[in-house]
């Protein structure tokens, strides 16, 4: 679903974020991306996401190419940034119909769509109000739906646990079960070990714009925490 | 207190016009784009310079050389009361640093103080650029006492004051009043567009008084200067305080321009400072009724949906309705004027030669007023931190850029439409004139739509805090004004010089702004931002 072949990314300023990275990510995947800040997780997902271009490499999205078309990548995935920062001057419902209208999502499918996801994220009384007036996590929720009614076959979120409540954590978890298991993918970075060890089927562990580890969540821990791997892999790649 | 002070406005002075980006960023094309904006503004600079010398030589030559000091003083005070009109209230009252600054352990005062004090630096150029060349041409033609150097600095000191201080204070009224009001923007822009009718009849005024001014002068030269500075005076006193404290080292008008410049904004600032968490609360919150059902939801294209967000964006923020919509607002009232006045006495209210055949012009002057500013000039940048919505979701840059361009036109069609019809009752033109008179602004608001979209996507700012610095102070807004005035003038000048040969010009000139708006729109499509 998702290919990153020798992807290579380097700053105005010469800083290269991320350095001939490769990953391959398979339908029904949830894969979790970990490192350290500043390690290049954001780097790259602006890069699949069509954010960022880049000098070398290539990305993949169900076998088409975000560099010859990226219009095609779009239409089939979904991003959530770490921080939302949504039209504030729309209200929620507006703004849900507005990427209805942009990824052509009939009528009635988009009435019903909407109506169950903002309400398994209890976010229905909410949609009339403006989004200047939500708090970080409304916003984050209302992001959420917005990329869930146009049925993406990847997903790829920053940070998407950051600001939820504990809830819609769970809800958003049962999701990305539920659309894996319908042959979706999910791809997302996090700083929380614990999740990525209970939430992930893969991970990879990236530092200084460099994959160090990359695999099967079980393979990679062995019966260890998640978070002594992490710890071992990045001391281990400081030293060498 | 003066540390506070100190502090909060060095941190807001450090970014001025995204100066500590380029200064400590790494990106070369951020800089390439800050050099570009200086060059802009020192375009902008030696036209001024230029007006300037002409101006001070012109009165020397007539004998009349002591007005000088007193009409830049009152110009350039009006210059300062227009632009910081637009732009006093958002920058008192930005909410994006209120929170910060409130919670920090600095007095509502220092913060209020620091934010006029921006204001204050940024005028102060404006009244450098103005006043020092004038000044030094002035003492080298008129050799004035030493006095004059020493209160011509005071003086410029002290003079954006009381024009900061009344559009600050015109401003933050407008901010509270709407504050209280359900739709506050809607409130502030409809107050905001009503000052400007206001200011911009008081210019026309001021317009017809100075022309009677010099035709006096013109006529009776050298003996009336007297006359003319007694009728500055008139209209803006501290012009006349100024004037009087550097040509004859008057103490007490000296002391009374610095006394009344400092009251008038001490007492501002007081009264703003009590208001100002009260103000800054009720324009930060928001209604939220949270009881929203869900009902039936309408389905539209893409590009309907993009052209109803743009308009959306445009009416949620009243500095970029205001700064935008000024031009059209101007077209409209001349045309007005030029239906109730007659099109004589217009020329003459606008100090313009009576022989011009307004018909002729008309046209071009009205593209040119109303187009100065049109809001696709800003509209990429207006896209700020939300920027990425567009770029991650599955729409072209035709789409994106057409989206804008419609609702450019959505808004300038209309006052375009009313503004024709006074133009039609004004003039009464032939059929061949009065196709002219539809076609030249229809192809020059399409034209600057585009135009102002491409100068956008070659200076974007998207790291803005404040809407101010992408509406007000950036270079693609000045950029396209320039554009805008080069563009009408060049014809307006041609028909001036040649105009019997009107009916080749006006072809020449539709095309050829037919056919760059047609380069231009292709190109828009392939640029990425």
């Amino acid at each position: 679903m998702l290919t990153i072949q020798n992807l290579t990314k380097t700053y105005k300023g010469g800083k290269m974020a991320v350095d001939d990275l490769n990953l391959h990510v398979e339908a029904g995947d949830i894969y979790g991306f970990i490192g350290h800040n500043g390690a290049g997780k954001t780097t790259t997902i602006k890069c699949i996401v069509g954010i960022h271009d880049f000098e070398k490499g290539e990305v993949l999205v169900d076998n088409i190419s975000v560099k010859e078309n990226p219009l095609g990548c779009k239409e089939i995935l979904a991003y959530i940034p770490d921080n939302p920062d949504l039209y504030e001057y729309l209200t929620g419902i507006q703004y849900l119909n507005f990427i209805a209208d942009i990824f052509h999502i009939g009528k009635k499918e988009r009435e019903e769509r909407i109506a169950k996801e903002a309400d398994d994220f209890e976010l229905t009384s909410a949609l009339g109000d403006l989004i200047s007036s939500y708090s970080h996590g409304m916003k984050q929720k209302l992001a959420i739906i917005g990329a869930l009614i146009h049925r993406p076959k990847l997903m790829v979120l920053d940070e998407p646990f950051v600001g939820l409540d504990p809830k819609a954590t769970l809800v958003l978890k049962n999701k990305m079960h539920r659309m894996c298991e319908e042959g979706s993918a999910i791809f997302f970075s996090t700083h929380v070990l614990d999740v990525a060890e209970r939430l992930c089927n893969k991970v990879a562990i990236i530092k200084q714009g460099r994959l160090i580890a990359s695999g099967a969540t079980a393979d990679l821990t062995k019966g260890d925490s998640l978070e002594s791997v992490f710890m071992e892999v990045v001391t281990d790649a400081a030293s060498n | 207190m003066l540390h506070q002070i100190k502090c909060l406005t060095a941190i807001q002075l450090c970014n001025i016009c995204g100066l500590n980006i380029v200064r400590h960023g790494k990106d070369k094309s951020k800089r390439m784009r800050f050099i570009g904006m200086g060059i802009v503004y020192v375009i902008l600079m030696l036209a001024l310079f230029g007006y300037i010398s002409a101006f001070t030589i012109g009165m020397v030559s007539l004998g009349i050389g002591e007005v000088v000091p007193y009409y830049l003083y009152m110009i350039v005070s009006l210059v300062i009361l227009c632009f910081s009109f637009f732009k006093a209230a958002n920058i008192i009252f930005q909410i994006n640093t209120y929170e910060i600054q409130i919670s920090l352990p600095v007095s509502k005062a220092a913060i209020v103080t620091s934010r006029f004090l921006t204001m204050y630096v940024t005028d102060l150029l404006i009244s450098m650029a103005v006043i020092i060349p004038g000044g030094i041409l002035y003492g080298i033609l008129m050799k004035p006492s030493f006095g004059f150097y020493i209160w011509g600095i005071i003086g410029m000191l002290f003079l954006p004051c009381i024009p900061l201080t009344i559009a600050t204070a015109a401003g933050s009224l407008i901010f509270a009043i709407s504050s209280r009001m359900r739709y506050k923007n809607l409130v502030n822009i409809l107050l905001s567009i009503g000052l400007i009718v206001a200011i911009l009849g008081v210019n026309f005024g001021i317009a017809g008084y100075q022309e009677s001014l010099e035709q006096i002068d013109l006529t009776m030269l050298r003996n009336l200067a007297v006359m003319a500075i007694e009728q500055i005076q008139k209209i803006y006193p501290p012009a006349g305080w100024f004037g009087n404290s550097v040509l004859g080292n008057n103490l007490a008008q000296g002391g009374m321009l610095i006394g009344v410049s400092l009251i008038f904004a001490g007492i501002l600032l007081a009264i703003l400072q009590k208001f100002f968490i009260v103000i800054c609360s009720a324009l930060n919150a928001t209604a939220a009724k949270n009881n929203y059902k869900m009902g039936s939801l309408s389905a539209s294209s893409a590009m309907k949906a993009l052209w109803k967000r743009e308009i959306k964006r445009y009416f949620a923020s009243s500095v970029y309705v205001v700064n935008t919509i000024v031009g059209y607002i101007l077209a409209l009232m001349m045309t007005v004027a030029l239906w109730v006045l007659g099109g004589k006495n217009v020329l003459e209210m606008l100090d313009l030669p009576a022989e011009w055949n307004i018909l002729l012009v008309l046209p071009f002057v009205l593209s040119m007023v109303g187009n100065l500013m049109p809001m696709s000039s800003c509209s990429i940048s207006m896209e700020g931190k939300q920027w990425w919505l567009a770029q991650t979701l599955p729409i072209t840059m035709k789409q994106i850029l057409d989206g804008k361009i419609l609702a450019n036109l959505s808004i300038a069609f209309p006052f375009f439409a009313v503004a024709e019809v006074f133009a039609f009752l004004a003039v009464k033109p032939s059929l061949k004139d009065g196709i002219w008179l539809i076609v030249v602004p229809l192809v020059y608001t399409l034209f600057l739509s585009v135009a102002g979209l491409t100068i956008n996507l070659a200076f974007p700012v998207f790291d803005w805090e404040n809407e101010v610095r992408v509406v007000k102070q950036s270079a693609s807004t000045m950029l396209t004004l320039l554009l805008s005035m080069i563009s009408s003038m060049i014809p307006i000048v041609l028909l001036i010089l040649f105009g019997d040969l009107h009916m080749i010009i006006n072809a020449a000139t539709v095309v050829m702004i037919s056919a760059a708006t047609l380069v231009l729109y292709k190109r828009n499509q392939k640029v990425t931002v």
